[in-house]
């Protein structure tokens, strides 16, 4: 997998701890994408990888550890309860984006209107720009004849791509995506794959969560295997599927390849 | 969309229907007024002319039961937006004080709200509001429990994902509540809205024993004066039906117009 990868790290995540209750879901977990990296995570549920993207969002607070933001502060744990938030925070949140598993368009907008508020109401573009800017993602996507569809009436596929082209319209630095085809019917799984493949090889930094091993191969620059709330192991595709090194992932790999 | 067809056209029947009531009702008064005074050998002789004068005093009445319904529903409504977000408040002691003030709404009679407050306002607060303003804050303070309770099982019915799809956008409280909460929670809770509202309006009728003159208290006034309990009775629910079934159908359409876009058919 070739494309344009620098050293500056988008995100950068160091000693994320985070406890529900008695357990520790995520345990001191240390990662970083740098740009136009695809980084893919894996593991058995509960392991902690849908908490570390919501984490990372804000979406979900943590205990212990750093969040940078392409080399600045984002917010910071000490002490188990206080969290110190960088300057400039708003918009370094607004530089990540994250495309969920599902219920992510709203059913009472349009296709278009979901992709268009964001630029409108958050990024305050003028209206104009925010027009074309929905119409050009919707078709970057493949989703052109739909614009004008409402949620319901578009299949699976076609709900996630939109919600893809909803990030991308936010001019975001990151995107997330977790188990964004986890929820769907198997024939539907290659269009969001393809789409994502595409935007890998465009340039754009991502960090995907899924079960999607030939994506995972095909597609990341580097692959983590993430396991009660830790990262067991680190490395390229290649190296992590063909020859892992823990016990841990060679067990995980061999239930979920057979 | 076929369900949605279907409903559209069981209004269409629904309309059908009233008129036909209407139509029905006529025929009944027609064949009633024509007939009266005389009769087979039954105790009460059914009189339905006698009701006429009295038209324009019941009609009235009924002007007021809608002042009074209109005054508690929207008022009703705005404090019940306020209760359902303290329902849902971090706070416990605002959670608990709030679900103390919906169970007592919802677990004591109405007449006896209307009472108290009638009664035991000016008591504990030396403020004497007039006959009117008191039933209206007593319909209001018991509205908002009902709407409350309506208002935040629509919140709470929408997906988190939903909310966070807000958030992750970077909209803010107000605009996801705008955006996001408000638009779904509206469309599930509509229904109950409108009936806790067509309940209300049948609820005024209390007011006439505290001797608000609102359609059931003319109605006890003409009656009598007539001595023709019946016919004015009969005439008084037919007014309070008058309003409350044709409003019935203009919400149940528009209830099929807000969930135009949202029927699955995939």
């Amino acid at each position: 997998m070739e494309s344009e990868v620098s050293d500056t790290p988008v995100v950068q995540v160091e000693g994320l701890s985070k406890s529900f209750g008695k357990s520790l879901v995520l345990n001191s977990v240390d990662v970083s994408v740098v740009r136009g990296e695809t980084l893919v995570v894996i593991g058995p549920s509960g392991s902690g990888k849908s908490t570390l993207c919501r984490t990372v969002m804000g979406l979900e607070r943590f205990s212990h550890g750093k969040i940078s933001i392409e080399g600045r502060l984002f917010a910071e744990c000490t002490n188990g309860k206080d969290l110190r938030l960088g300057s400039d925070h708003k918009r370094r949140r607004l530089a990540m984006g994250m495309v969920c598993q599902q219920y992510t368009l709203f059913p009472q907008l349009s296709v278009r209107h979901n992709v268009e508020l964001g630029p409108a109401k958050v990024l305050h573009l003028s209206k104009r720009v925010v027009r074309e800017r929905a119409e050009a993602v919707l078709t970057r996507v493949g989703l052109a004849e739909k614009m004008d569809s409402y949620p319901a009436h578009i299949s699976g596929g076609q709900k996630q791509r939109a919600a893809i082209a909803r990030e991308l319209a936010m001019d975001r630095r990151l995107i997330m995506f977790d188990e964004v085809t986890s929820a769907l019917d198997p024939e539907l799984v290659h269009e969001v794959l393809q789409v994502m493949r595409e935007l890998a090889e465009a340039g754009m930094t991502m960090l995907v969560v899924t079960h999607e091993m030939g994506f995972a191969r095909n597609v990341a620059n580097r692959v983590i295997f993430m396991d009660n709330g830790s990262i067991v192991e680190s490395g390229s595709p290649a190296r992590v599927f063909d020859h892992p090194e823990q016990e841990r992932t060679k067990t995980f790999l061999e239930h979920l390849l057979g | 969309m076929g369900a949605l067809r279907q409903e559209a056209k069981a209004s269409r029947v629904a309309v059908l229907a009233v008129l036909g009531c209407v139509l029905g009702l006529g025929v009944v008064w027609f064949l009633l007024t024509s007939i009266g005074g005389s009769g087979p050998a039954v105790s009460y002789h059914w009189d339905f002319r006698i009701v006429e004068p009295y038209l324009p005093v019941l009609l009235e009445g009924l002007g007021l039961t809608l002042e009074l319904s209109i005054a508690s529903i929207a008022l009703g409504m705005a404090l019940g937006l306020f209760v359902a977000m303290a329902r849902l408040s971090s706070i416990a002691a605002v959670r608990a004080g709030t679900t103390l003030y919906v169970e007592v709404m919802r677990g004591t009679p109405p007449l006896i709200q209307l009472v108290w407050v009638y009664y035991a306002l000016p008591v504990l607060t030396g403020i004497q509001l007039p006959a009117f303003e008191s039933v209206v804050l007593a319909f209001t303070l018991n509205l908002g429990a009902f709407y409350g309770e309506a208002f935040r099982s629509g919140i709470q019915a929408i997906p988190q994902e939903q909310v966070e799809a807000g958030e992750i956008l970077g909209l803010s409280y107000v605009q996801r509540m705008q955006y996001v909460v408000v638009p779904q929670a509206f469309r599930i809770v509509l229904p109950v809205l409108i009936s806790i509202s067509i309940s209300l309006f049948k609820d005024t009728s209390l007011v006439s024993f505290l001797g608000v003159s609102d359609l059931l208290y003319q109605g006890h006034v003409v009656s009598d004066v007539t001595y023709r309990p019946l016919e004015i009775y009969t005439t008084v629910a037919l007014l309070y039906f008058a309003i409350a079934f044709p409003i019935t159908l203009i919400m149940r359409r528009y209830e099929l117009h807000l969930h135009r876009h949202l029927a699955e058919t995939k």
